[in-house]
């Protein structure tokens, strides 16, 4: 046989493979590792950007003023903001839990760890904070999924999500999270002005201060799809680390088991 | 989307991410393969016409409308050339070639350079001009140099050979050349086009063990570890001085598998159409002084300098002032070639300056014994300056490249190194091994090809497919960006 078509043919079947695996609703797991599908989507022509929604004009929303039970959870932005946000919460009658996971994403929390926290903490507000992990991700399909699936997780319960403050332009995240939970559950925090760390991400206390007045005003107006009575406070900050639990970045996060199937229904 | 109409778009629309590693690219070539097979069976002109189509519709999509600048320099290099050789007068003959090289370089310089000499302007006059929308066509540096090597080689009697248009079409516009080179001469491809050898299973296999090694330089570790050496570049005083000494050394060796990776692309698909080209990175980080370096890095661009710069300018032939000088410059254009910077031309610089002190100190190296230790010493020191250039290669800015070196040599401490390969430890992994392979004698190489090549065709299949499955494993995972420890 001709050495080029064995060539050929070498070439035609490794593809043909990686296609029919591409296109199988199966995953195929090796040494603990999904084996990953090729990009088809690559295939397409390339499609005009949807992902700034359209604004459209609505009656604007009344601020909630009964006591709420926040849950605010994310990456290591959580904590410094938790120290903020709890203040606000005393001064408005509101509690808070806050779970800060160091070096986490939107796919570990999309989990069962979500489950697990709202279970365990039953709040009746969920404020989300990450990404900072995954501004540079080249796998915006899997963090649309993973976004996705935290919104279904939410339901029915008051939810949004505060971006995170990065300085230079992202893969496109943010604009993911504006797609997938809307623009009004969305707040943009790349504009913000504060005080950063010395790994010029972080915000210092002070940072964290600006960062989180900038988001309770935004939680009051009608601008949030949410909008929450959350009274400023004034004079020293409180240190509530009885509040907020933290996960290292190697931490297994406590999950809810599955349910046996003899459950499921 | 109806297929018809499907085709039609894919025929007719520019593709940003268009290039020798893109999935759009493989489909396509593997139809186009198909279909050379049975068209190299016909005669030499409906191969070449065949090739040299699919050549023009790759720089298409890759470059759109500015393509057109290929077939500009294709023709007129061309005609020129053969209405410089029709001339008996060498002063007449000469003004030919310069005309044809100073055309060949007019669009080179204006898309590369335009907005450079602006700033410069800019700058000298205190005024404020701003930068024009220029767009950079992609490949224009590579096929612009192989345009000017056969003019010049034709002017100086290297190359012989009649040549038909199309030939000289398919050799200025060939498709796996395009985007990165190898900046391949006349005399290597245009003997093949002519007599076109039989293709055997050794030349095809090496093609497939070329593009198996040439995607796990590219598109598995230089891609992969390129996520880290990107923060390290963006924002050098965001992390510790062993981090930033870790992203120099991750760059090094990214710069590396992403050129010769590509390089190696290059070959083997020109390699599976039946043509051999030479080899353009031979282990270069075992060099054990810059001279070597130049050897083996980028070969095909540094001969070609050596060729069509340093010797005219009088290379070692006028005396050791004029030859340190004549090195110097090559290297500073060599710099301004790669981009058009002061960081590019500082990065020529140093490799320049590196070059000149080799010399000027080789009367007195040469008579130090060849230990071990020695040779150590002089790869070691050789690799140190060649990171070093590679900071200023990479770096934005100055201030980037300062800070850099500055927080390497003020801010390192080992303590980094535990916290740093738990978080990254692909990373870390990926790094080692690039490196080691360097370790790697070419035999023992040369001995992995031959198996390969030896191996049944179920056997390549799988190892084609764990390639391949790897590239998309490793192309989709994320490196994680901060060390969440103590520091």
């Amino acid at each position: 046989m001709n050495s080029q078509f064995k060539a050929f043919i070498i070439l035609l079947v490794t593809f043909l493979a990686l296609f029919i695996y591409a296109s199988s609703p199966w995953g195929v797991t090796f040494a603990k590792q999904m084996l990953k599908k090729i990009d088809l989507e690559s295939l397409l022509p390339e499609r005009t950007d949807t992902t700034m929604l359209t604004v459209v004009e609505e009656e604007p929303l009344v601020p909630d003023s009964t006591a709420q039970r926040f849950l605010f959870i994310g990456d290591s932005m959580v904590e410094p903001l938790a120290y903020r946000f709890y203040d606000y919460c005393k001064e408005s009658g509101d509690t808070m839990y806050a779970v800060t996971w160091y070096g986490s994403t939107t796919t570990a929390w999309s989990s069962t760890t979500l489950d697990y926290y709202i279970k365990e903490a039953r709040p009746t507000y969920l404020i989300f904070c990450m990404g900072s992990n995954e501004l540079y991700s080249k796998n915006m399909k899997t963090i649309n999924e993973s976004l996705s699936r935290m919104l279904s997780k939410a339901g029915d319960l008051p939810c949004i999500f505060i971006g995170p403050p990065n300085t230079k332009p992202d893969n496109g995240f943010n604009d993911e999270i504006a797609k997938v939970f809307g623009k009004k559950r969305y707040f943009n925090s790349q504009s913000i002005e504060m005080e950063r760390r010395s790994d010029h991400l972080h915000p210092t206390t002070s940072g964290a201060r600006v960062w989180m007045d900038e988001v309770a005003e935004w939680m009051t107006s009608g601008d949030c799809i949410h909008p929450v009575v959350l009274n400023k406070p004034e004079g020293k900050q409180s240190w509530p680390i009885h509040h907020i639990e933290v996960l290292q970045v190697k931490d297994k996060a406590p999950t809810l088991s599955p349910r046996p199937a003899s459950e499921q229904s | 989307m109806p297929l018809s109409e499907y085709i039609t778009h894919y025929l007719s629309a520019p593709d940003s991410t268009w290039s020798l590693v893109s999935l759009p690219f493989a489909v396509t070539f593997i139809v186009f393969f198909g279909i050379y097979i049975l068209v190299r069976q016909q005669s030499k002109t409906v191969m070449l016409g065949y090739v040299l189509t699919f050549s023009l519709f790759f720089a298409y999509k890759a470059n759109g409308v500015l393509m057109l600048l290929l077939p500009f320099t294709m023709l007129t290099s061309y005609y020129m050339t053969r209405r410089m050789m029709e001339e008996e007068e060498d002063t007449i003959r000469r003004r030919w070639m310069w005309a044809t090289v100073v055309l060949d370089l007019l669009p080179l310089a204006y898309y590369k350079y335009t907005n450079f000499f602006i700033s410069i302007l800019s700058d000298l006059t205190s005024s404020n001009f701003s930068p024009l929308a220029i767009i950079l066509p992609v490949g224009i540096s590579f096929y612009t140099f192989q345009a000017i090597s056969y003019t010049v080689d034709v002017y100086k009697g290297r190359f012989t050979m009649e040549v038909s248009l199309l030939e000289y079409a398919f050799y200025l516009t060939f498709f796996p050349l395009l985007m990165a080179g190898p900046i391949t001469r006349a005399e290597t491809l245009i003997p093949q086009i002519k007599h076109r050898y039989p293709v055997n299973d050794t030349q095809v296999y090496t093609g497939m063990w070329l593009i198996m090694t040439g995607l796990m330089k590219k598109a598995l570790i230089a891609d992969y570890i390129a996520q880290y050496n990107n923060w390290i570049f963006d924002d050098p005083e965001a992390f510790s001085g062993f981090e930033n000494f870790m992203g120099v050394l991750g760059y090094s060796l990214q710069i590396f598998c992403d050129f010769s990776g590509y390089s190696d692309i290059s070959i083997g698909i020109a390699s599976l159409l039946g043509f051999t080209l030479r080899e353009n990175f031979r282990y270069p980080y075992q060099s054990l002084n810059l001279q070597e370096f130049w050897r083996r890095w980028h070969i095909s661009l540094s001969t070609w300098f050596r060729d069509y710069l340093y010797i005219p300018l009088g290379g070692n032939r006028k005396g050791n002032a004029r030859t340190y000088l004549n090195n110097f410059i090559s290297m500073l254009v060599a710099g301004l070639w790669h981009g058009a910077s002061w960081m590019f031309v500082t990065w020529g610089a140093l490799h320049g300056l590196g070059q000149v002190v080799h010399k000027f100190c080789k009367r007195w190296l040469d008579q130090v014994d060849n230990t071990w230790y020695v040779r150590f010493l002089s790869w070691a020191l050789t690799f140190s300056w060649v990171m070093l250039c590679w900071v200023f290669f990479r770096s934005p800015d100055m201030h980037t490249a300062v800070t850099i070196i500055t927080k390497i040599f003020t801010d390192f401490s080992w303590a980094y190194l535990t916290p740093f390969f738990q978080t990254r430890t692909v990373w870390v992994v990926f790094v080692a091994l690039g490196l080691g392979l360097h370790a790697i004698r070419e035999r023992h190489t040369e001995r992995l090809k031959q198996w390969f090549i030896d191996s049944p065709i179920t056997l390549k299949v799988i190892l084609l497919f764990i390639v391949m499955q790897l590239v998309v494993n490793f192309r989709l995972s994320d490196i994680q960006p901060f060390i969440y420890a103590q520091f």
